[in-house]
């Protein structure tokens, strides 16, 4: 029955179409049942409305609350703005936020497929596109508990302690979505995950090094010509 | 069932963090917008002066006098703004840009609007002059401020494009339309051009000051050999009405105008989160910012090194 190396190639007959509801459930309660389901019957509609009302909560909750964090870390205009920076300044932020994220969920699946291939693993990108979608489900959490923890006096430093707990949980979400897509090992496909994560790691180290020694003859100039 | 339940529990839960995220930024945020008693206006003055307008940019951020008089003049016909704040954080700049500022500040008081000046860390030079115009001064008594003067900075580059290999080929109509430029040293004739210059934009300065201040010419003229003053020393000569900090002029400003203390507020002058993200480069030590980017005529406060 199975005609690739991963499980994105065929459903299986036993296989009961689940609801979104059932999905979402699944995906927080059962998460390797639920994403080998998902490799399997690629729903990407289902997909689609999960990772876009994360997407759209997160920016949201970005946009409302962006402002008068701005306005707290702006150094000079802190006690400029007494009233804060508008509302309206939200609009862009949840715009951006929304479009990055899906744009970012896009570039992940071509990526991740990409490097599988590479390793040589065989699956479907539409199903690795799916997995990926339903694992953004806990970024929402993360962000609710970086919220009201960040609003609570005395538990702001816990909040990005959240944030980053949602992030985890989500990356191991993606990491159970490629094995489940492409059959392959857990290891394996943690690899795929963070091979991208290391190279951009490395890009960021080499454009700051080199940013910094381009700007040495800069500092020095200036340093020795100050007003 | 149970999964029907979990899941729409975890809905209402983020909806009601979205409602909460919503509501709690706008909590005891008075004034913004303006009340609807009256409000005072805020408009920021922070970088180099200069025409045209503002920007914020890798080498610092640029105060464009277009865009300031623009601020001022949407204060001056905003029927619930009662008095104005003008922000300053500035070396200074160029002068044509803050005469331009000066006169939009004069018009803001001709039209019954209060205005205090509040200074930051620094508001001298260019920046001094906008000040002088307000009604009243407040600064911090650490606020670099004065540097009363104009300075014209020419580089003769000739010995280095001598040793680059670059000759300059100059075609002018007339013996001074180059004067100033780097192929070659200034003659005494142009210096004595410069110094003219130089004499007759102080002159303007200085009378402006004299005028704003309510000082006479003479004193105004005793304080303005280009030092710089902290701000309690601006204050023992004149230069300065208080010491304090933004929210007491605020309260000043509320307190010319009839308002209720605390005063609501309108802010006119609103950084983009672009701006913001440049700041943080800007925050780079002085000696880091270009001086290439000087306009010719300049009233600027000598550069000021960090504390180390």
């Amino acid at each position: 029955m199975e005609t690739e190396t991963g499980n994105g190639g065929h459903m299986p007959r036993d296989d009961q179409p689940m609801s979104l509801i059932e999905l979402v459930y699944a995906v927080l309660f059962r998460p390797v049942s639920a994403l080998g389901y998902v490799a399997r019957a690629r729903p990407v509609k289902e997909a689609l409305v999960v990772a876009f009302a994360v997407y759209i909560f997160q920016g949201l909750l970005a946009s409302a609350r962006l402002p008068a964090e701005l306005t707290a870390r702006l150094p000079a205009e802190a006690g400029l703005v007494p009233g804060g920076l508008p509302a309206s300044l939200g609009f862009p932020v949840f715009v951006t936020s929304v479009l990055a994220a899906a744009v970012g969920w896009f570039l992940a699946t071509a990526v991740f497929h990409l490097l599988a291939g590479f390793m040589g693993h065989s699956g479907s990108g539409t199903a690795l596109f799916a997995g990926l979608g339903f694992a953004a489900l806990p970024l929402a959490f993360g962000a609710t508990g970086n919220f009201i923890l960040g609003s609570l006096a005395g538990l702001g430093s816990l909040a990005a302690l959240t944030t980053v707990a949602g992030l985890a949980w989500s990356l191991s979400l993606v990491a159970v979505a490629i094995r489940e897509t492409y059959g392959t090992t857990t290891g394996r496909a943690t690899a795929v995950l963070f091979l991208p994560l290391a190279a951009i790691i490395g890009i960021i180290i080499i454009i700051t090094v080199t940013m910094v020694i381009a700007a040495l003859p800069l500092v020095n100039y200036f340093g020795a010509h100050s007003l | 069932m149970r999964q029907r339940v979990v899941v729409a529990g975890l809905v209402v839960v983020l909806v009601a963090v979205l409602g909460l995220a919503f509501w709690l930024p706008g909590r005891g945020r008075p004034g913004l917008g303006g009340g609807a008693g009256g409000s005072v206006g805020i408009v920021a003055i922070e970088g180099v002066i200069s025409d045209g307008s503002s920007s914020g940019g890798l080498l610092g951020a640029v105060v464009g006098a277009r865009t300031v008089v623009e601020q001022l003049r949407q204060a001056e016909e905003d029927g619930n703004v009662k008095a104005v704040v003008l922000r300053l954080n500035s070396p200074g700049g160029s002068a044509a840009a803050s005469q331009e500022i000066a006169r939009a500040v004069q018009r803001l008081r001709e039209a019954g609007k209060p205005v205090v000046a509040s200074m930051g860390d620094t508001a001298a030079s260019g920046a001094y002059w906008v000040a002088s115009a307000a009604d009243k001064i407040v600064a911090d008594p650490a606020t670099i401020t004065g540097s009363i003067g104009v300075i014209i900075q020419v580089q003769n580059l000739q010995e280095l494009y001598d040793k680059l290999g670059i000759d300059s080929q100059v075609i002018k109509s007339g013996p001074h339309k180059d004067m100033g430029s780097g192929n070659r040293p200034l003659t005494s004739a142009e210096k004595d051009i410069f110094q003219g210059m130089v004499d007759d934009i102080y002159d303007q300065f200085v009378e402006a000051v004299a005028a704003g201040r309510g000082l006479s010419r003479q004193e105004v003229a005793r304080l303005a050999d280009g030092r710089v003053y902290t701000g309690r020393q601006a204050r023992q000569l004149g230069l300065v009405d208080t010491l304090g900090d933004y929210r007491e002029a605020l309260s000043l400003a509320a307190s010319l105008a009839g308002l209720p203390e605390p005063p609501a507020v309108k802010t006119f002058t609103r950084p983009s989160p672009w701006s913001f993200i440049l700041s943080q480069i800007q925050s780079a030590p002085y000696h880091l910012r270009l001086p290439a980017f000087q306009p010719d005529y300049w009233l600027l406060a000598p550069a000021i090194e960090p504390a180390q």
